[in-house]
């Protein structure tokens, strides 16, 4: 039994959370990022539509509360909210 | 596979165990209302104080539907007093400190461990209306502890929590280790238990080590705090836990 995946979700996601808040400096939007993720959308939508999220995932349509396949463990299932690196099917609704 | 069906006696464990987990929810939701309150005086950052705030209101969903799953499975009993809810820390400790003790202490230590026991039960777990209650609270118990790592990277980074690693032992202890290595009757050890959230001995001594040694400890030291003392009570328990793996 190994919870790596608890621990980037717990200790990391709360360890950013508390860093972020000391910092009253809101980071700047960087334009090169802001055109990488719109370059990366359509990919995503067109994999998705390739994929059988209905077999794949437990609950595929909940979005974040899905559970689906781990990408960062072999043959593991998980919660997509868990997830250090989502599954393509957690993206799915607008939850 | 289908469900084995339960004999009364164990009808009644499973009651128990869920109306145990009201009574710790109910007490969950008056240390966070504390918590929440001392968190706003202390004046932190609003997303902490927010993620504070909505431990309350999970808490209150979660004694419903605890109290909701106790009952279908017979708890028929007046309902018991939260489980020890006061403000902890070191007595003759600042505000600040206390607030920081109890915060690893509830937050860091017990949510982890609970957030652990809840993933493996969800894991395990096949009755469908425990399922389902599981899925509902292990993700906001996650949110619970992260709330623990994100006030303690807030008072890392203001230099605060030296006093910190002398106190693991005493964290530790408070958390529960006792209760969770200590012998039962035996009765969560049939395997067709675990098919309802049941953790035999074996399993829930298993999360803890896991726990412990892939999230709590890790995280800690990841913080800054050292851990030494901590390890050094946990090892009577876990002589595993003695040393950091590599």
């Amino acid at each position: 039994m190994k919870f790596e995946t608890l621990f980037q979700a717990l200790v990391i996601g709360g360890s950013m959370i508390g860093g972020g808040c000391a910092s009253k400096t809101v980071p700047p939007v960087d334009a090169e990022v802001t055109v990488n993720t719109e370059q990366k959308q359509p990919q995503t939508q067109e994999n998705n539509e390739k994929l059988d999220c209905e077999s794949l995932c437990e609950s595929p349509n909940l979005g974040r509360e899905s559970i689906c396949p781990d990408p960062g463990q072999d043959g593991v299932s998980n919660c997509c909210w868990l997830m250090a690196q989502q599954h393509p099917c957690c993206g799915e609704t607008s939850l | 596979m289908p469900l084995e069906d339960l004999q009364p006696g164990e009808m009644q464990l499973i009651a128990a165990t869920w109306n145990f987990r009201a009574r710790a929810e109910r007490s969950a939701r008056l240390r966070f209302t504390r918590l929440a309150e001392t968190l706003s005086e202390e004046g932190v950052p609003e997303q902490i104080l927010t993620m504070a705030h909505t431990a309350i209101e999970d808490e209150t969903r979660h004694i419903k539907l605890c109290d909701t799953l106790a009952e279908s499975f017979g708890w028929d009993r007046p309902i018991g007093p939260p489980t020890p809810h006061g403000a902890i820390g070191p007595t003759d400790g600042a505000p600040g400190d206390r607030l920081l003790f109890e915060m690893v202490a509830f937050c860091c230590v017990t949510e982890t461990i609970n957030a652990a026991m809840l993933l493996e039960v969800r894991r395990i777990v096949e009755e469908p209306q425990i399922r389902e209650t599981v899925q509902a609270i292990l993700k906001d118990e996650v949110n619970h502890s992260k709330l623990g790592w994100a006030y303690l990277q807030h008072a890392r980074n203001q230099g605060r929590g030296s006093f910190l690693p002398k106190w693991l032992p005493k964290m530790f202890y408070g958390a529960g280790v006792e209760e969770i290595y200590a012998e039962d009757n035996g009765s969560r050890e049939a395997p067709h238990l675990a098919a309802y959230g049941e953790l035999s001995f074996g399993r829930r001594t298993g999360i803890f080590r896991a726990s412990m040694r892939d999230i709590v400890l890790p995280g800690l030291e990841t913080m800054g705090v050292e851990t030494m003392h901590g390890r050094q009570w946990l090892s009577e328990y876990e002589p595993t836990l003695a040393t950091p793996t590599s």
